[in-house]
């Protein structure tokens, strides 16, 4: 039989997706930014009320936006109250609509636990794109058609991994749902399918264990040889990393992505990182006057996607925690890198007598603890003019009661030479905390809002 | 009856000559997503025209990928007036 092959030999061995872009220079990349940021705002003035408004009330013209300093200083940064406030004028999309609905793919939408869910509307165009953001990441971690990947997910409305699904569709991998199905069901499925790669929430991949080890499976018996995780910090928290990578026998990559804007940052191959997919998307990260940081330093990260057709999203805040930088990568690529991934929330942010904590820090630092599991819960309270934090981390079932006081001290020990403040740690028993199946409650906020430095979006 | 004499060269249509150079390969993009576009304007069958679509977007996102930034979506780039003398929804 004559074999057949998606992509010739010249290309399957390309390191890169893009071999055009992924190693231009910073100053390609910007000139190249500027052209479609330019491109994208008079789109966005011409197609989308809210943005005409925001604009004019900006005092700004599309074609005033002539270099990428009118860009940074001229434009507001919009938030998501402003996108809600848009689509309640006409729900569900109303004046953040660009496109009308016969263009319309796929309906998304937030969760809405802050109160109101945001809408996000799909273009056909916009879910190639979408897909497309996912393949940088399968390319570079050496994932070609002839791979399968499981989904241990409930395709809902949730944006999650619908967009790793549309990518796999563009690679050309075959896609092996796991829907329908809880979690015993999706184990054996895993052992009868035996998938190349698993998509997953950290949160998840780490339950899926203690499932399998309830009913006597061995996960580095499935076969699958990569995780890739997402949805929430874990991927590049290297204590977490390295248990998930354990525990599945597997190499761990990360996406960094936010459900209005896309799949932002596909992670780098050398998995200590993540990058700004610069194809499609341009990103800012700015103190808390919205000033850009220094190159190497931590900010929020403020994203326009070239890719959110039906509803564009230009300066947008996620609220996202990131340190940035235009250092070469290892990897290759020239696209901006964020070390350690998503390093916490802004409405997350917690400082102790003057020392900024970050949850990320947290976790990677009660992995070093024998005998705590991977379940923990950070409570920040508003004391004596102060962040007070108080860590509630599960015990390992195996572990006795009576070892508690012991890996408590353990615990606060290591927390405290390593960020340099007293953090209060309180040992559970193993299995008192709840689980997750995708993203994980890690975070429980009981500061009075004027305290915090961002309300909660 | 005269039969046409066709040369293995003269069948071989231009577009199948490498084009391993960036300008070349935007060029044959370029004329791909033409012939799409024309497929769109005089396709009678809504599965020809969906066909022709999906082919337009496709090459208007490889041109980006090279970074040749047009109008946002394929469908508010300037047109060329089409048979019936109705011009393109173009972007400013």
């Amino acid at each position: 039989m004559k074999p057949l092959a998606l992509f010739r030999d010249q290309t399957l061995g390309a390191r890169f997706w893009n071999p055009y872009t992924q190693t231009l220079s910073r100053a390609e990349l910007d000139r190249l930014h500027l052209r479609k940021l330019q491109a994208l705002i008079r789109y966005a003035y011409a197609r989308s009320p809210m943005y005409r408004r925001l604009l004019d009330r900006a005092k700004v013209r599309p074609a005033q936006i002539r270099t990428m300093d009118d860009f940074e200083k001229r434009l507001p940064i919009i938030d998501k109250q402003e996108i809600l406030e848009a689509q309640a004028a006409g729900p569900p999309f109303g004046e953040a609509l660009a496109v009308p609905e016969d263009f319309f793919l796929h309906r998304f939408q937030t969760s809405g636990s802050t109160g109101v869910p945001l809408h996000i509307p799909l273009t056909y165009y916009s879910s190639l794109l979408w897909g497309e953001s996912w393949v940088y990441l399968y390319w570079g971690i050496g994932l070609r058609p002839r791979h399968s990947f499981y989904f241990p997910f409930h395709w809902g409305i949730f944006a999650a991994f619908w967009s790793a699904y549309m990518g796999v569709r563009r690679l050309g991998g075959t896609v092996i749902s796991g829907g329908g199905l809880d979690s015993k069901g999706r184990i054996n499925q895993l052992l009868a399918y035996r998938p190349d790669v698993v998509v997953v929430t950290p949160t998840y991949a780490l339950y899926l264990g203690e499932v399998a080890r309830q009913m006597n499976v061995d996960l580095r018996q499935s076969g699958v040889s990569i995780v890739i995780v997402s949805g929430e910090p874990g991927g590049s928290i290297p204590t977490t990393r390295e248990a998930i990578a354990e525990l599945w026998g597997a190499r761990v990559y990360e996406l960094y992505g936010i459900a209005e804007l896309g799949p932002t940052n596909p992670g780098c191959p050398l998995a200590d990182r993540v990058h700004l997919c610069e194809d499609w998307y341009h990103a800012l990260v700015v103190d808390r006057e919205d000033r850009r940081v220094p190159d190497g330093e931590v900010g929020e990260h403020i994203v326009t996607s070239y890719l959110q057709h039906g509803q564009p999203l230009i300066k947008y805040r996620t609220h996202d925690l990131v340190r940035w930088t235009q250092a070469p990568c290892g990897c290759g690529t020239t696209w901006t890198g964020y070390p350690g991934g998503v390093l916490g929330r802004t409405d997350h942010m917690i400082i102790v007598k003057g020392v900024n904590v970050y949850p990320s820090a947290v976790e990677a630092l009660l992995h070093e603890v024998a005998g705590l599991s991977e379940h923990y819960e950070v409570h920040v309270t508003w004391e004596a003019s102060n962040d007070a934090v108080t860590v509630k981390a599960e015990a390992r079932p195996e572990v006795a009661a009576t070892a508690y006081p012991a890996l408590r001290a353990e615990a606060e020990r290591v927390l405290k030479e390593a960020i340099g403040v007293t953090i209060g740690v309180e040992v559970l028993p193993g299995r008192s905390l709840p689980r997750y199946e995708l993203k994980a409650k890690r975070f429980f906020d009981h500061r009075p809002p004027g305290h915090r430095w961002q309300r909660d979006a | 009856m005269a039969t046409r004499r066709v040369t293995r060269r003269a069948r071989r249509p231009r577009a199948s000559r490498p084009a391993s150079d960036r300008a070349g390969i935007v060029r044959r993009l370029r004329e791909l997503r033409r012939l799409a576009r024309g497929l769109r304007r005089t396709a009678r069958a809504p599965v020809v025209e969906r066909v022709a679509q999906i082919i337009e977007t496709e090459c208007h996102l490889a041109l980006w990928a090279l970074g040749e930034v047009s109008a946002m979506l394929p469908e508010t780039e300037r047109r060329p007036r089409d048979s019936s003398g109705r011009a393109g929804n173009g972007p400013r």
